[in-house]
């Protein structure tokens, strides 16, 4: 056992052993630890003191003190010290000389990421004794006492990818200072809110669990939930730390994939078990299920598209390798996890399909009833629609008009949100003024009144169904031929290899 | 062997580094001179990957470190002008960081911590809190990282700054010992004197542009050239006189006594200088003189010129 543990300590990430190292030094984390241990210690004793309540009263009391330290230490010193050590990281020479050493962005983040949860874990450790005395009294029972087990860690996990990702933004020092202060009021919302999960609804929850056999599908949920928010956060913070942050490679996109492969994952299983628990679903329960999974994939689709569309064209050296020396486990998903423009339109309308087909699928569940199948068939049909043209459009002002100094990802993605609510602006003023947007077709030219009157299952004023719009029919034929465009865009496959070099306004180059 | 081919590199409208082009070859030590603000750092840097050229490109050993830095980090080492410590540390901890970050395990990790500990005599220092090092030590340190993964190639920014005369002679040693295992070396330093004993050649560079480059004699004899082609009749340069051992209070006497010198300095180890008229029979005279006082030289270095003077030459002093 020893030699195992000696050989993962030898094999452990670099920056976890150096920074478990630094922080169980540092007088942030002395400090915080003996605070915590001393005041677990002394409402044990005043406890002891004061024997007025029961056993069970002491018990309920001492838990919470505890879980509350742990969690205080395990969320805001460990989110603190790594959000400061990347900081610090960032801000000296330091960061020179651990790029230098090859250490990807992934394993650094990584490494903090790890480094945080061994203090939460250490100061689980100096607690624990509180815990189990807390339990043995009978304070809590085993629902509670699980919650408490699962949340803290769980919350850590995320408190602390937040803290690295905001360490990791942008060297502008107002923009940190603001996301700074807006996680300080997350994490303190998050304290409250965590712990009032943990002893409010975790337990209510567990019981309903004893009662309702799906409902643990919520508490998986929320679990895989908190996983994805510790996850996302970590890629989002590696690429934004790579050497150069436009020489990215697979990983963001394939964690935007793995999003929605889960989202996908739960609803077939929430169907799988409640069919194999014997529970049986209404068909509109079913559609409705399904709808709602395929707008939610559609919507990740436009998130996903929003930034995939918008990147270069070419190639780095390094991207390029990311494709062409794929281990074979991946080799087959670069078309569209690939990095660059072309994989990134390819992205974006598989998920745009799979998010469509999910939706299109559903009317065929309700033995129909057309009525209520309509409707969020049209909605997911226009989004798509109206995503495939604003990407197409914020392309084309973007590397077709815009100077070149200008053509740059974030430009064009500022571009394609501009142009969105500028064109929604304009064309949904004058047909609300007109009042046209209830009588006719012409409302789906506005894409907020066509989403709105999309959504409508009733017939319009002048009795006609919302199919038999021409307007309708007029923005899906434009959306269909901006996702060819796209399509078309997403087939140039080749590898196209970029000149790298520095920007005439780049100041910082780890910017 | 290192290469820059045209490489620029500019901020806004500000231009830093522009067309730098020059090769040191495998196994040479090359010296990086010229003024704050020359560009030297920003070349270095780029070299060592963590900046990107704005034109131009930099080769490690035929390799682009634009298209490939990661190759290009394998083959160097890179010690930066700063010393990159990290707090609550001590300095056995700090090499072991970066020999993990290198991808070292088990044994041949404490190996080469090991090694290098020794090499730069760092042995007794181990357990100490690596912050708390002098500056002459913290240097031994930093030099000790830039071993951890056995490069071929190492660029020293400034590596000798700041440094007592003490620490400076036993990490130019250092250097030479690096230099003779083969390794590749660009340094950069404000002490000529000190590249000029230790390099193969060196590179001027001024306002960002490359003004001279080659072997050291080759750019002292082209600042001789430079010197020479001075139109001015009352040319001077620096007459150095050298004894295996002087009375000081003679020879300041007959120097002073010489027609035609002026700013005559004791420069220590029995050598001084003197500003001179570029005359040999000037030259001849002060020798006889000394000779006649009871002195015997044994170096004359009329030529004016040792890289300190070169370097004056050959830049104007702007910085930008």
């Amino acid at each position: 056992m020893s030699d195992l543990l000696g050989r993962l300590a030898d094999r452990a990430n670099p920056l976890l052993v150096r920074s478990v190292r630094q922080d169980l030094r540092s007088r942030l984390f002395v400090s915080s630890y003996l605070l915590a241990l001393g005041g677990a210690a002394l409402v044990a004793i005043s406890l002891c003191m004061v024997p007025a309540r029961g056993d069970e009263g002491v018990g309920m009391i001492l838990f919470v003190a505890a879980t509350t330290a742990w969690a205080l230490g395990a969320w805001c010193v460990a989110g603190q010290s790594a959000f400061a050590a990347l900081l610090r990281e960032r801000q000296d020479d330091t960061w020179d000389l651990v790029e230098l050493t090859g250490m990807g962005p992934g394993r650094i983040v990584r490494g903090a990421w790890l480094a945080g949860m061994v203090q939460g874990a250490v100061f689980g450790a100096a607690l624990a004794p509180f815990l189990t005395m807390g339990f043995l009294l009978r304070g809590v029972d085993v629902g509670m006492a699980f919650v408490a087990l699962i949340g803290v860690p769980l919350i850590a996990a995320v408190a602390v990818a937040l803290g690295i990702l905001v360490a990791t933004l942008p060297q502008n020092r107002a923009t940190r200072n603001g996301a700074t202060g807006l996680v300080g009021l997350a994490l303190l919302a998050c304290l409250g809110f965590g712990l009032g999960m943990i002893f409010g609804v975790g337990p209510e929850l567990l019981r309903e669990l004893g009662r309702e056999p799906g409902a643990w599908i919520i508490v998986a949920m929320i679990v895989v939930g908190g996983v994805w928010g510790a996850v996302l956060p970590l890629v989002l913070a590696a690429s934004q730390i790579s050497h150069r942050a436009a020489d990215r490679s697979t990983w963001p996109r394939l964690c935007w994939f793995a999003v929605a492969a889960t989202l996908l994952v739960f609803l077939f299983g929430t169907l799988g078990i409640a069919d194999l628990l014997g529970l049986r679903m209404s068909d509109r329960d079913g559609a409705e299920l399904l709808v709602a999974s395929g707008l939610l994939v559609i919507g990740w689709a436009v998130v996903l598209g929003l930034g995939a569309v918008a990147e270069p064209w070419a190639l780095t050296r390094r991207q390029e390798q990311a494709i062409t020396d794929a281990p074979r486990w991946r080799r087959w998903l670069t078309p569209v996890t690939g990095p660059g423009a072309a994989r990134g339109r390819m992205a974006f309308l598989l998920l745009l399909a799979v998010g469509l087909g999910l939706v299109l699928i559903a009317p065929l569940t309700t033995n129909g009833d057309d009525a209520w199948a309509d409707a969020p068939v049209r909605i997911g049909l226009l989004i798509a629609a109206y995503a495939c043209i604003f990407l197409v459009l914020g392309d084309l002002l973007t590397r077709r008009m815009l100077p070149v100094g200008w053509r740059t990802p974030a430009v064009q993605r500022v571009v394609t949100v501009a142009a969105t609510l500028i064109l929604t602006a304009v064309a949904t003023v004058p047909l609300a003024v007109l009042d046209a947007a209830r009588s006719g077709g012409v409302s789906y030219l506005s894409p907020l009144l066509g989403l709105l009157n999309a959504g409508e299952a009733y017939p319009f004023r002048n009795g006609t169904s919302a199919w038999e719009h021409p307007g309708l029919w007029l923005i899906l034929v434009v959306g269909t031929i901006a996702g060819v465009h796209l399509l078309i865009g997403g087939l140039r496959q080749g590898i196209e290899r970029a000149e790298v070099l520095a920007r005439a306004g780049d100041r910082d180059p780890r910017a | 062997m290192i290469e820059f081919h045209g490489l620029g590199r500019c901020f806004g409208d500000f231009w830093a580094v522009r067309d730098l082009s020059f090769t040191v070859p495998a196994g040479r030590i090359c010296g990086f001179i010229g003024p704050n603000g020359a560009g030297k750092s920003t070349s270095m840097r780029i070299l060592a990957t963590l900046d990107l050229p704005s034109e131009g490109r930099t080769l490690v050993d035929g390799v682009d470190g634009t298209q490939e830095p990661d190759r290009v980090r394998r083959a160097l080492g890179f010690m930066p002008d700063s010393y990159g410590a990290y707090p609550n540390m001590t300095v056995a901890e700090y090499l072991d960081f970066f020999a993990r970050a290198y991808g070292l395990h088990g044994a041949a990790r404490a190996k080469r911590v090991a090694d290098i500990a020794d090499f730069c005599q760092l042995g007794e220092m181990l357990g100490k809190a690596a912050t708390s090092l002098s500056k002459g030590m913290k240097q031994r340190l930093c030099l000790g990282r830039c071993l951890i993964n056995d490069p071929r190639v190492l660029i020293l920014d400034e590596p000798t700054a700041g440094l007592d005369p003490r620490a400076r002679i036993e990490f130019r040693d250092l250097i030479r010992v690096l230099a003779g295992q083969g390794r590749t070396l660009l340094i950069s330093s404000h002490i000529l004197s000190e590249l000029e004993e230790i390099c193969d050649q060196v590179a001027i560079i001024e306002r960002g542009r490359l003004v001279a480059e080659g072997s050291v004699a080759a750019v002292k004899a082209r600042a001789r050239a430079a010197a020479q082609s001075d139109a001015s009749p009352e040319r001077r340069i620096r007459l150095e006189v050298r004894f295996p051992a002087a009375d000081a209070t003679v020879v300041e006497r007959t120097l002073a006594e010489q027609p035609g010198l002026a700013d005559i300095r004791n420069e220590g180890h029995d050598c001084w200088t003197a500003d001179a008229p570029a005359d040999p029979q000037i030259h001849a005279a002060v020798v006889r003189a000394l000779v006649l006082a009871g002195q015997s030289p044994c170096h004359v270095d009329a030529r004016g010129g040792n890289l300190e003077d070169a370097f004056m030459k050959l830049t104007e002093g702007a910085v930008q």
